[in-house]
């Protein structure tokens, strides 16, 4: 029987993970994140799961890198602040074809920047913020259901890949209280696991397992050159940019202006939208649910129809780039930043009215004035 | 007593060519010999996962007949702990890694590993230098050095045996070298010792191995060992530092 419970965002993370049959979770705790640790720190050995309090997010990542070595399923948790610091074993991770999942707590930056949420570190998440050319899936939940559900996404889809995952979220929707169903997805069947390194013994054809971060540099079994290796991965990504773009729309059909957003911004959108819709502003949402691979296709159609875009992300304008790049110079982009929060401090939001009063700013024909 | 000589390599080089892919002279092939042939006559090869880093020792783990991983630099500690966790007890984490990986690089996760007393074997091979970009002096040492500095640097500050020896996760410390047959010898004991502390649950262990790098030196193979044997011994002392039962 389905179980409904109420729980934070942060909980929901580790429910996720329990649900995916996560083995091991790795950290090293800081601000905002650390309720996510409290919690794994507690259920996570009393679910027979492993547990490392690690002695800082580079050990943290790469001990997660261990196991999903091993062929087990694991995670990290990391502020914005520590997502620097595992940039170099994402890297890796990549190169490796490793699958581990990722999540990102967004606060203040840059810098020590602030503890408070904040939606930061678009570009970071969109890009190869590590060495080399590559690109990770990026899930952004918007409520505490939606963070339970992206969590056992984000495990198969890391898995299906052997790639890592980031779930991109902030700290307003992982400290928000909401109602939670627990209810495990079954996702489709995927390939056991043959090329996991558990001691040459243990493989079924009694041939060893190597496993290198190097590929390109070492030859290896699948990429015996440089250019074999580059040519695997280019296609990796542009299967999975062509397979896994998500998103949500919302009174798109006749949206004269398409909000853009994702995270809590998304749940302040959907609240302008009501308001905008009730004053007869034709406006419509796209709510992002990949922020890589990015919904090029549906902005770029909403463009030559004249639609305008207003993109809604507590930072400093990194997904509006993604939305120029969508339109192709065809579309009016503008955005409410970090810079329309209600007040100075780092305690400050979006707020819907102020959404609402930017799109009132365009003069946009009123809904029935043709 | 008859003594009977046998000349070959370990089964486990399965995948090397007729050469190592190291300089004339440089120990890293005799140093992983050690392990690879205690490893052979443990007959643990079937439940061993060897777990190489950076610097010039990454080619190892891709020549092996064993299951092994070429892992980033500085990292093998801590992805050793998390394969220890998953794969239980049974399995033997063995990580080969040299001093710029393991005692410049790799310094937090190693001693954290430690701290945690997780079971796993570190092969410390210092060679005193970071051969694989040329010409720099490892971390420990002062600054990098120029190039004109012919003589491998003596002040190599971190003695791992102390540092490491009071915690109380650690089970097994040795330093050996790989100088002569004797050496060898007795380093293979100190791998062995580590291992089977490792395979009963001890905890953390480490075997240091001090190994020539006679084109970082500016010295020849045979000036090389003396100079391990004259000076770097004197630094870094050889034999058992701490033989326990670790946590």
């Amino acid at each position: 029987m389905e179980q409904k419970i109420m729980a934070r965002g942060f909980e929901a993370i580790g429910w996720g993970a329990l649900a995916a049959d996560c083995q091991l979770f790795a950290g090293c705790p800081t601000g905002p994140d650390d309720e996510a640790f409290a919690w794994l720190a507690r259920e996570f050995p009393e679910n027979g799961r492993h547990f490392v309090r690690a002695s800082s997010e580079v050990s943290a990542i790469n001990i997660a890198y261990g196991g999903a070595s091993a062929g087990g399923r694991a995670m990290v948790v990391v502020a914005s602040a520590g997502w620097g610091l595992i940039q170099e074993t994402m890297s890796h991770l990549v190169n490796a074809f490793l699958p581990v999942v990722v999540v990102l707590i967004q606060r203040g930056g840059p810098g020590a920047g602030s503890l408070r949420h904040a939606q930061m570190d678009y570009l970071a998440v969109t890009r190869d913020a590590g060495q080399g050319c590559y690109r990770v899936i990026s899930l952004a939940p918007a409520s505490v259901q939606e963070t339970y559900e992206a969590t056992q996404l984000a495990f198969h889809l890391a898995d299906k890949w052997c790639n890592p995952v980031i779930i991109a979220t902030d700290a307003i929707v992982a400290g928000m209280t909401e109602p939670l169903a627990l209810k495990t997805i079954k996702f489709d069947p995927l390939p056991e696991k043959d090329w996991a390194v558990k001691g040459r013994g243990h493989q079924p054809d009694g041939i060893r397992r190597f496993l290198s971060s190097a590929q390109g540099f070492i030859p290896t079994r699948d990429f015996p050159t440089y250019l074999s290796f580059l040519k695997g991965l280019n296609e990796k990504v542009l299967k999975m940019r062509e397979e896994e773009i998500r998103y949500e729309s919302y009174e798109l059909e006749d949206a004269k202006i398409v909000l853009v957003a994702y995270g809590y911004s998304a749940r302040v959108c959907q609240e302008a939208l009501l308001m905008a819709r009730a004053e007869g502003i034709k406006a419509g949402l796209v709510k992002l649910v990949t922020l890589w691979p990015f919904p090029v296709d549906v902005l770029k159609k909403k463009a030559r129809q004249g639609a305008k875009f207003l993109t809604v992300e507590d930072g400093l304008g990194g997904l509006r780039e993604d939305v120029m790049l969508a339109v192709e110079g065809q579309a009016e982009v503008e955005t409410v930043d970090a810079l329309d929060r209600n007040e100075p401090g780092a305690g400050g939001a979006i707020y819907p009215g102020k959404v609402l009063e930017k799109m009132k700013k365009w003069e946009v024909p009123k809904v029935g004035s043709a | 007593m008859v003594k009977k000589v046998v000349c070959g390599k370990p089964r486990l080089w399965r995948y090397r060519s007729t050469s190592l892919p190291f300089c004339p002279g440089c120990q890293h092939g005799v140093g992983a010999r050690a392990v690879l042939e205690t490893v052979e006559e443990l007959g643990i090869e079937g439940k061993t996962i060897f777990l190489g880093g950076g610097g010039c020792a990454y080619p190892l783990p891709s020549l092996l007949d064993l299951d092994a991983m070429q892992c980033p630099n500085g990292r093998a500690t801590s992805i050793g702990s998390a394969m220890k966790r998953l794969h239980g007890g049974e399995t033997v984490i063995i990580t080969y890694q040299d001093d710029n990986d393991a005692l410049a690089v790799g310094t937090e996760p190693l001693i954290h590993a430690a701290l945690r007393g997780d079971a796993i074997t570190v092969i410390l091979a210092n060679n005193a230098g970071y051969g694989s970009t040329g010409w720099q002096m490892a971390s420990p040492g002062d600054t990098p050095v120029p190039p004109e500095m012919d003589k491998p640097n003596p002040l190599f500050p971190i003695n791992i045996m102390e540092l490491l020896a009071e915690f109380e996760g650690v089970s097994y410390l040795a330093r050996g070298t790989v100088s002569s047959a004797n050496d060898f010898e007795e380093t293979k004991g100190y791998i062995k010792t580590a291992i089977a502390k490792q395979m009963a649950g001890a905890g953390f262990n480490l075997v240091e191995i001090l190994t020539a790098c006679p084109a970082r030196w500016h010295l020849t193979p045979q000036e090389s060992l003396k100079w391990i044997r004259e000076e770097m011994v004197a630094g870094l002392p050889l034999g058992e530092f701490k033989n326990g039962g670790g946590n």
